[in-house]
């Protein structure tokens, strides 16, 4: 809501320095979002009289008009426009002045004629849209002449953002109202008087409200004779000013109450219209064409007037074209009614139609206003137009509201706000605001007007009571009731715990939008086809690179590589957030997933180390902290080998815990896969754990186990062992077969079998240490070697494994 | 007794003459055993004493011992000070040329969101506030109706909303929904229990999204974190105090606070919350957060007596609390994950 200050003047005496006013309406809740000075941009604009005005003598479309500049004398200046006149005041920029947008003037010759200066059009100044001749002042004080422009038509303009529980402070009215409350200037009543005129209104017009419960009042006033025209130019400039174009007379007095008093009316063409008015809901496929030249489709729930067959206007949001104000219209009638805000919005959100109308009555208007407002209007339109009233306003009233009342101790009022004030301090604020306040008993009864439909209780009273008297007299304490007992949730503990062990292994944290495109998933299916349920949609995208909730961080993930690989030579990432997984229920699940992608050179070259690119084994050495870390015990995850389509086979595993089902994949990316990402020709790898799982498992520190008392023996083995074998279930052989002594088992070397070499062709070579204890003495080497035997003997038995070197 | 005596104290005065003179270990070896062996001369006068009058055998034996103990402390000196030579030797040929870089391990980091997530929570955690986390995918009921933001209220025009399935599954616009669904669940666990609701407090991070197009300071997901406490007689003081500690605990002790009217839908009165500091914009007014009491139609439909229990709520943005104190001008940069924005913050 665009409020000229000019304007708002003449409301409320306003005595404050503008920076204060706007300091206080923004603390008070009216955010000024900008503070336009329009004379800030006018430099060396004077008003000007024209004193003399002819043909220029070289050329057939311009004159030469003379002027006079009051102190600063007279000057000569050549201009296009065509409207001029002697005895006319217009603005005049001299030479070295500049207009809005920083352009400067200069003096030039125009075809031989010296101009000094520039006379200027209303869109020229920011004054009105007008560019087809030069502004010329209308009234204004005798002396203006020579007096810069800024002196006589300078004005500040309020932007506001006005919160849409307030539809008062979409006007001027309710504005200076505020600016009553909050800086005690005093308020001038709005004061209207009945039309009177040669017949009654009511002999010329009927109105039947049929919906009542859509339309709680409706008035008609009728106006005859009038003479359609432009505005005069205070008007044009006042709607200008306040964001609105200026059409003619009569549609301009309309949207100049609107502005004021923030009722929303619209004038008839009274001889197209029938001399009766239906408020009525649409029959579901009538037809409208709009004041824009739109045909509109209407359905049930619409509101509209119509005349004794068709709808001429949809209420509260658009005339009709059928009805429209014209040059030719000679007689109007002027509708000021009240619909309900609900079904104005309906009606507008499902047309796709917003207008000031609309804006206004959505957020719920106060009935009471409407007869004032016609009153309003009427005198203006007999002034502008010409025109004659009929006497009395035409005024069905069917939704008349009960006052809301309120009893409100001033207790209430610190109970909420966290400090004391006086009952009559409350009294004033309210009555500040109009609100009616009467001692009743120990108490106020409030008394809510009806322009504050968003007053419905005490905490409402006490945020009016805040705000006017300041939010900078509470004082800052700390509740004082003891805090719940504290719960935390497990899950979270766990995440956090599992970011740092990340962190510690040197990967970044990236964050990654949730939604991706509907092909992303494809590009890079990551689990078995049977597992990739069809991602939830989104019905209203932002984009079709977002339309999708995505069920695997990865394939996020792997763009981030891509993206970053252009600027380095690896990327060792992790996202911890969650997949959205269907089926809607009507909520889908959404579980937290850990991704870790890790492609290229993680340990750059050094003069002392070795570059290295990421392989399978980072990722399953990164995994394997995590899960000792959360779980705290000797790992139990195992690793069996899975083909997945995202990966080439045998290239990757899937990550089991105790029976449960997977718990994760991790491997390399399928080549093929990393094209279609442009990661042609570099190894991917990448994890995803479901999170959930892992945290399930987690644990809090636990109890610590006593040192070993007695030392441990420690024997390598290298075992001769067919390819097929995996390297986890020989460990595992080991682990069962080494007896109560073994404890531990670590693989130190692996090599492959080929010609030529020790070990033969399709076997490799498995060298462990084993680690042997017992907790009660030292072991002996006989025990130790027969434990050793016995792991030799299981292993050949299983597996067909030979010692090396026997 | 004077001839061995004088032998003595002659070979004391030789070996450790001698001994000054060594400069390798194998001398000093060959020193050891030529006084301290067993065949060594020290070692040989002492096998003499049993020749001595017996009366006189506890004077030469002192004489005898001290002048062992003597040539054993030199020698122990004598072998430190060389080591300490040859050591120094040593070190000298291999210095390290301590300007050459580091074995750096790989550095990792946190996301700069979860590092202001995790200041927030901490604090509030301090507090005795909850974390709690609520669905992204979230009922139109819990994200507006509970909320005292009814279908066709204009309010709608503050959330503009993505639709999972039109109209009633929408991905949550602020992480408001928990403070219905908090509340609804303690009051109704407590219900069956037939005990009185419980206090609330909780703190809520989480993603939020917006049909909202992207530009230096709006993105179409953020996060949000949402702060709700419910008590018999919490006040709008508390409210206070509680966010001017919060930002102290962000933004340094000298901030100075605000809160200016505003609108929310489901709290009553409503505020927002600006911070002023040198450090940050030149000390201008920014608005970090918006907060109120919570609405008493809010509490009444989650099942708290607005007559009994008041409560507090706050929202906020963690990217934009990042921008302040990083001095972060675009949020595009946030989800974008160029690395090298990413590798400028340390966890």
């Amino acid at each position: 809501m665009k409020v000229p200050l000019r304007w708002l003047c003449e409301w409320v005496d306003l005595t404050l320095p503008v920076d204060e006013l706007v300091h206080r309406l923004n603390l008070s809740g009216t955010e000024v979002e900008d503070v336009i000075r329009l004379e800030a941009e006018w430099e060396g604009v004077y008003v000007a009289e024209v004193v003399g005005l002819e043909r220029h003598p070289q050329a057939d479309t311009l004159f030469v008009a003379r002027l006079d500049v009051g102190s600063h004398g007279l000057a000569t200046v050549v201009t296009g426009a065509a409207n001029l006149h002697v005895g006319a005041r217009v603005p005049l920029v001299q030479p070295g002045g500049r207009l809005p947008g920083g352009r400067q003037i200069g003096a030039e010759a125009l075809r031989g004629v010296l101009s000094e200066g520039m006379l200027c059009s209303g869109d020229e100044l920011g004054l009105s849209p007008d560019r087809s001749g030069i502004y010329l002042l209308d009234g204004g004080p005798a002396d203006a002449v020579g007096r810069p422009l800024g002196n006589v038509l300078g004005d500040t303009i309020l932007d506001l953002y006005v919160t849409p529980n307030r539809p008062d402070c979409l006007s001027v009215y309710g504005v200076a109202r505020e600016v009553h409350a909050i800086t005690g200037a005093p308020l001038r009543r709005v004061q209207t008087s009945s039309p009177r005129g040669p017949r009654a209104a009511s002999e010329l017009l009927g109105v039947e409200i049929i919906d009542r419960e859509l339309c709680a009042r409706f008035t008609g006033a009728h106006v005859a004779g009038v003479t359609v025209a432009p505005s005069p130019g205070w008007l044009q400039r006042r709607l200008h000013l306040a964001g609105v174009r200026p059409i003619n007379n009569v549609v301009d007095a309309t949207n100049y109450t609107m502005l004021e008093l923030g009722q929303p009316q619209h004038a008839f063409d009274a001889d197209r219209l029938g001399s009766t008015i239906v408020v009525r809901r649409a029959v579901a496929g009538e037809r409208l064409v709009t004041l824009d030249g739109e045909e509109r489709v209407l359905d049930g729930d619409m509101l509209v007037i119509a005349d004794a067959l068709n709808p001429v206007s949809i209420a509260g949001v658009m005339g009709g074209a059928s009805t429209e104000v014209s040059d030719s219209t000679r007689n109007v009638v002027l509708e000021t009614a009240n619909f309900e805000s609900v079904a104005i919005r309906r009606t507008s959100t499902r047309l796709r139609l917003g207008s000031e109308a609309s804006r206004r009555f959505e957020r719920g208007i106060d009935p009471g206003l409407a007869k004032v407002a016609a009153e309003a209007t009427v005198e203006l339109l007999v002034r502008l137009t010409g025109g004659s009233a009929a006497t009395g306003i035409v005024d069905v009233y069917p939704g008349r509201p009960e006052p809301r009342q309120i009893l409100l101790h001033e207790d209430d009022v610190a109970a909420l706000l966290g400090r004391a004030y006086a009952r009559s301090q409350v009294a004033a604020v309210l009555s500040s605001l109009d609100f009616d306040v009467e001692p009743r008993g120990e108490r106020l009864l409030v008394t809510v007007p009806g322009h504050r439909p968003d007053v419905e209780g005490r905490a409402d009273l006490a945020e009016e009571v805040g705000r006017i008297t300041g939010y900078d007299a509470i004082p800052e304490t700390l509740p004082t009731g003891a805090p719940p007992e504290p719960k935390a949730d497990p899950e979270l503990v766990a995440a956090e715990r599992a970011r740092d062990v990340l962190v510690g292994c040197g990967l970044r944290e990236v964050i990654t939008y949730s939604l991706v495109g509907s092909d992303s998933e494809q590009r890079l299916r990551f689990l078995d086809d049977a597992e990739v349920p069809d991602p939830i949609q989104v019905a209203n995208p932002i984009s079709g690179e977002h339309s999708v909730l995505r069920t695997t961080l990865v394939p996020s993930l792997v763009e981030v590589a891509r993206s970053n690989l252009r600027h380095r030579d690896g990327v060792a990432i992790f996202e911890l957030s969650r997949a959205y997984l269907p089926p809607l229920q009507p909520l889908p699940a959404e579980p937290p997933r850990l991704g870790i992608v890790l492609v290229g050179r993680i340990t750059p070259a050094a003069w002392n180390v070795p570059a290295r690119d990421a392989d399978f084994y980072d990722l399953k050495g990164i995994q394997g902290i995590i899960e000792a870390e959360l779980a705290r015990v000797r790992r139990t995850a195992r690793f069996v080998p899975a083909s997945v389509r995202a990966y080439p086979p045998r290239r990757c595993a899937r990550v089991l815990i105790d029976s449960a089902p997977a718990v994760g994949i991790l491997g390399q990316i399928h080549p093929l896969a990393a094209e279609r990402f442009d990661l042609r020709g570099r190894d991917v790898y990448a994890a995803e754990l479901w999170f959930d799982v892992l945290a399930h498992r987690a644990r809090n520190q636990r109890q610590i186990s006593p040192l070993p008392r007695f030392p441990a023996a420690e024997r390598d083995l290298a075992l001769v062992i067919d390819q097929s074998a995996l390297a986890e279930d020989v460990a595992a052989e080991i682990l069962s077969s080494g007896g109560d002594l073994i404890e531990g088992v670590s693989l130190f070397d692996v090599f492959e079998g080929r010609e030529g070499r020790p070990v033969p062709t399709g076997k490799r070579n498995l060298a462990y240490t084993l680690r042997f204890r017992a907790h009660d003495r030292t072991l002996t080497d006989v025990e130790v070697d027969a434990a050793v035997a016995h792991i030799v003997d299981a292993t050949a038995a299983r597996f067909g494994a030979t010692v090396r070197g026997k | 007794m004077h001839d061995w005596r004088r032998t003595v104290d002659g070979l004391r005065e030789q070996g450790l003459r001698e001994l000054s003179a060594i400069s390798d270990p194998q001398a000093l070896e060959r020193w050891r055993v030529g006084y301290l062996g067993r065949r060594g001369a020290l070692t040989d006068a002492l096998r003499g004493l049993s020749r001595l009058p017996a009366e006189e055998r506890p004077a030469a034996g002192q004489a005898a011992n001290d002048a062992k103990r003597a040539l054993e402390a030199a020698l122990a000196e004598r072998e430190g000070a060389l080591r300490e030579q040859a050591l120094s030797r040593d070190l000298e040929e291999e210095r390290l040329d301590v300007t050459m870089p580091g074995r750096p391990p790989a550095r990792g980091g946190l996301h700069p969101t979860t590092l202001i997530l995790r200041q927030i929570t901490a604090f509030f955690g301090g507090l005795g506030y909850q974390v709690v986390e609520g669905p992204e995918v979230e009922l139109e009921k819990y994200n507006f109706e509970m909320l005292n933001i009814p279908r066709d209220h204009p309010a709608r025009d503050m959330f503009d909303t993505m639709y999972v399935r039109p109209p009633e599954v929408v991905l949550r616009t602020h992480t408001s929904p928990m403070q219905a669904r908090v509340m609804e669940a303690r009051s109704e666990e407590a219900r069956a229990q037939h005990l009185p609701a419980p206090p609330v407090r909780v703190v809520v991070p989480g993603r939020c999204y917006r049909y909202e197009a992207q530009d230096a300071t709006h993105e179409w997901m953020f996060y949000q974190v949402e702060g709700l406490a419910v008590d018999v007689g919490l006040t709008m003081a508390d409210l206070k105090g509680t966010l001017a500690a919060f930002a102290r605990h962000m933004f340094g002790s000298d901030v100075k606070t605000r809160f200016r009217c505003d609108y929310f839908p489901f709290v009553e009165p409503g505020v927002d919350f600006s911070i002023s500091t040198p450090s940050v914009r030149g000390g201008a007014w920014l608005e970090i957060l918006g907060a109120g009491m919570v609405h008493p139609r809010v509490l009444r439909m989650a099942g708290y007596d607005p007559d009994a229990y008041n409560g507090f709520a706050f929202g906020m943005g963690p990217e934009r609390i990042a921008m302040l104190k990083y001095g972060i001008s675009d949020i595009r940069g946030f989800y974008s994950n160029d690395l090298r924005f990413l590798e400028q913050f340390a966890s």
